[in-house]
């Protein structure tokens, strides 16, 4: 009864995306199980940022031929939600976010900030209680401001958090990104290239905050990488996107076997090996 | 002992910080330099033996109020929401013409100034519609185009006004006979009742204010040793409140003045209101109740009763000091002020809530990037209807205190000339900066009417008798080199947008106990009650629970009820 299939906390299928004749994803289906990093690889314009668009509602599918699921584990029971056509927010209050490759921060805000925007379902949020009831938010603010610091002393970042976003580097807006979304609580974080433009060091620091956040938090991660080898080696389930559709799936001993995955990298620069 | 701990690793990650907090930096030489010039152009006339009278000041004081308020307005849509609203004066008009077309139709003029706020505001949210389709450029320009199209329709109909527009009679005309003096109607309306409380109440707050000692009574310091765990985190929120509750008291009294309908007395009203204060006061020093449970005073709580109170003695004082000549127009003047500055402090306070409250914060994010804000949960649509309602709410209550300044409504006075002097206003003041904003409107204002005052000076001979041009159009071109500086050299304004407001943040943490079983306080309790009878839990699981980040209160609460079965 329990094989692998019942245990998905994301399924998407047959996903199409065309911008004016380019089929920039063109019937892609992903899984990702519970408790498996998931990578999905493939060279540039292979269509993997249109495809987190499309799945995270920011842009629309090309047509209801597809579906796509979104499952929320709390203890044994689950929660599955059918998010084909859902508002971008909708998604996100949902539990599963998302990152962009250009990391967007509120630049004009502290990183601390930038952290305190994430909470969902603040009651300061609300018009009313935003003015009259300041003795309602004020207590949930100190949580939610108590939360954000332990967030930011996890991600190695509490020391720049009286800095604007604007102010630090780009390897901080990267961990700031990831911070602000663990502010909402979530259960599935969508990375889109965490680490692109990161010095290798600081890059491999990434990583590991990411894989300590699957392990000891049990948030599920899927994974955007262009550069396969970067994630090879921690991937438990890896997809690799070639002109919109998945040429291969599998472990990343079958992945880096498979020779339709070697040729679709072959028209990348050497370098990026 | 855990939240102790708790307090310790908190403290510990703030300790880490590289920098502190920066504090608003303000432009001081430029306010003062601006500020100085024009106030010296101002008086200069006055010295030289211009018309100084006191209907100039009122009359001038209260542009400024309107002014400032209507550039509060602005700013919340340009310098929080991000939407650059260039057609501002339509929704100033909605609000002017609402007010006396329910006035014309029989409507109670206070309930008329409130139902003119509420249709400024949904044209707003109207206005919210081609915001969410149109980037922030092709939306200003479809803005401008609304304000005209309020203008041209106006114009065009009989049934609103046509192009000859409307008189607005001031309620406070109909309140006091030509013959009385001020002085007489306060004697008249047996106020003298009043006036010997507010005396009393401020020799008594002088004088716990003076002793420390006696002072220890009411203030109730926050305990610094352990700054994570304050017992008293909700006296500083019930203080809040009561701050909130005391301004708006404060306007109950101008408005009923203003309309004069409490009882044909507008100086009952201010009975009405030291009143109720009083029962509050003796309440809450007493009694425990839900919302006001039994706390000490706090200073800034006493700060407020004697900025209320001095804002009632101010008027009475004036009163006395200048003698009230011709009562219909000094008197209806004086009174138009006081309402002026009243909403003008009111709607400050409201706005500079709202900005430092999440919502704000949350509109802020939306305004540097949208994107961003919604990929963590917020929606667009439901911030942009909720602030361009609420600001043109506002521009809405301005536009009725013009209408009762200017003395008419006509679609010739809504030109969206006011609409870039509000920009200049919040240019110069500082965009995103409430006080930049009433500060911009000062120095505007003040050099408008400033210069329509300088034309008296050719009166006054010797060297000013060669002045012979037009003033009026000169400080026009005077407010455009101004811009134009302002944009090369200071860009941000005399105010700057005060982008780090970590200090407020780590200041709250500090205030507020953290232990939310221990101290959880009623009001709390009954909120959160009612709130998780309406499905929304997120009151109810409030206590930290160390790096849990994926902790989840739904999770909580379903648990719980599994228990339960
Ligand atoms: N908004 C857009 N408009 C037009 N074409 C786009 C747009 N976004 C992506 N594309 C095209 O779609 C293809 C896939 O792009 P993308 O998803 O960004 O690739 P990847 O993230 O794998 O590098 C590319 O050919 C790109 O040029
Ligand atoms: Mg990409």
């Amino acid at each position: 009864m329990e094989n692998e299939s019942d245990n998905f906390v994301f399924k998407a299928e047959n996903i199409h995306k065309y911008f004016s004749g380019v089929k920039a994803v063109n019937g892609a289906s992903v899984v990702v199980q519970k408790g498996k990093l998931t990578s999905l690889i493939g060279p540039n314009g292979s269509g993997k940022s249109t495809f987190f668009n499309v799945i995270t509602g920011f842009l629309k599918p090309e047509l209801k031929s597809g579906n796509i699921l979104f499952r929320r584990f709390r203890g044994k029971r689950s929660e599955s939600y059918d998010i084909w056509g859902m508002a971008p927010e909708s998604i996100a209050l949902k539990g599963m976010v998302r990152t962009f490759q250009h990391t967007r921060n509120f630049p004009d805000m502290t990183v601390l900030e930038n952290m305190l925007v994430s909470p969902p379902r603040q009651i300061g949020e609300s018009l009313i209680w935003g003015f009259l009831g300041s003795p309602l938010w004020k207590r949930q603010e100190a949580q939610n401001i108590v939360k954000a610091l332990e967030i930011l002393d996890f991600l190695e970042i509490a020391h720049i958090m009286n800095n604007l976003a604007s102010e630090i580097s780009g390897g901080q807006q990267k961990l700031l990104a990831i911070g602000r979304l663990l502010m909402t609580s979530p259960s599935l974080l969508l990375l889109d290239e965490p680490v692109a433009g990161v010095n290798p060091t600081l890059a491999n620091k990434v990583f590991d905050k990411i894989i300590e956040l699957k392990e000891s938090q049990g948030i599920d991660i899927l994974l955007i990488e262009h550069n396969m080898d970067v994630v090879m080696s921690f991937s438990d389930q890896i997809f690799v996107l070639a002109e919109g559709q998945v040429i291969a799936e599998g472990d990343s001993a079958t992945i880096q076997k498979n020779r339709k995955v070697l040729d679709a990298y072959l028209g990348e620069s050497p370098d990026e090996a | 002992m855990i939240n102790e701990k708790l307090n310790q690793t908190v403290e510990d990650i703030i300790a880490k910080a590289e920098y502190n907090p920066k504090s608003q930096t303000v432009n001081y030489t430029l306010a003062i330099i601006m500020g100085g010039l024009i106030f010296l152009s101002f008086v200069l006339p006055l010295v030289f033996g211009g018309s100084t009278n006191l209907d100039y000041f009122t009359f001038t004081i209260t542009f400024i109020a309107i002014f400032a308020g209507l550039s509060l307005s602005l700013n919340m849509e340009v310098g929080f929401l991000g939407l650059p609203n260039f057609g501002k004066i339509g929704f100033i008009a909605v609000g002017a013409y609402s007010y006396i077309l329910f006035v014309n139709s029989g409507v109670n003029e206070i309930l008329s100034f409130i139902f003119a706020g509420i249709s400024a505001g949904v044209f707003g949210i109207i206005l919210t519609l081609p915001s969410l389709r149109l980037k922030e450029d092709y939306f200003a320009i479809v803005t401008i185009v609304v304000g005209e199209i309020i203008r041209e329709t106006v114009r065009n109909q009989h049934q609103l006004g046509g192009f000859e527009g409307f008189a607005v009679p001031l309620p406070i005309d109909r309140l006091y006979p030509s013959n009385t003096t001020f002085l007489q109607n306060i004697l008249l309306n047996n106020n003298s009742i009043s006036i010997i409380l507010i005396t009393l109440i401020l020799i008594f707050l002088y004088f716990i204010y003076l002793n420390q000692k006696y002072s220890k009574i009411y203030a109730v310091p926050y305990s610094i040793s352990e700054p994570f765990v304050t017992k008293g985190g909700i006296q500083e929120e019930v203080e809040n409140g009561l701050i909130n509750f005391t301004i708006f008291l404060g306007i109950i009294v101008i408005v009923l003045n203003f309309f004069g309908s409490f009882g044909g007395s507008p100086n009952g009203a201010i009975d009405l209101s030291i009143l109720i204060l009083l029962i509050l006061l003796f309440f809450q020093r007493n009694y425990k109740f839900a919302l006001l449970r039994k706390y000490d005073i706090h200073w800034d709580f006493l700060k407020t009763i004697i900025v209320f109170m001095l804002y009632i003695i101010f008027s009475y004082v004036l009163g006395f000091v200048f003698p009230v000549n011709s009562l219909s127009t000094t008197l209806s003047n004086w009174y138009n002020m006081l309402l002026a500055v009243g909403v003008l402090l009111i709607s400050y306070k409201l706005i500079e809530d709202i900005v430092k409250s999440p919502f704000g914060r949350t509109m802020r994010a939306f305004r540097d990037d949208d994107t961003s804000a919604i990929s963590v949960g917020k929606s667009l649509l439901g911030y942009r209807i909720k602030g361009l309602a609420l600001s043109n709410m506002f521009a809405g209550f301005f536009g009725v205190l013009l209408a009762y300044q200017v003395g008419s409504i006509t679609p010739d006075g809504y030109t969206p000339t006011t609409t870039f002097t509000l920009y200049i206003m919040i240019i110069v003041g500082g965009t995103a900066n409430n006080i930049g904003a009433i500060f911009g409107a000062f120095l505007i204002q003040l050099l408008f009417q400033a210069a329509s005052k300088m034309g008296d000076l050719q009166n006054v001979g010797g060297i000013f008798a060669g002045l012979r041009f037009d003033f009026v159009n000169f400080s026009l071109i005077v407010v455009g080199v101004v811009l134009i500086l302002f944009l090369i050299f200071a860009p941000e304004g005399i105010f700057p947008e005060q982008k780090n407001q970590n200090e407020r943040y780590l200041k709250l943490l500090k205030q507020l106990s953290l232990d939310t079983e221990g101290s959880k306080s009623y009001l709390v309790r009954i909120l959160s009650f009612f709130m998780s009878i309406a499905g929304d839990n997120s009151f109810r699981h409030q206590n930290l629970r160390g790096l849990e980040f994926t902790e989840n209160t739904d999770e909580k609460s379903s648990n719980y009820e599994e228990e339960m079965k």
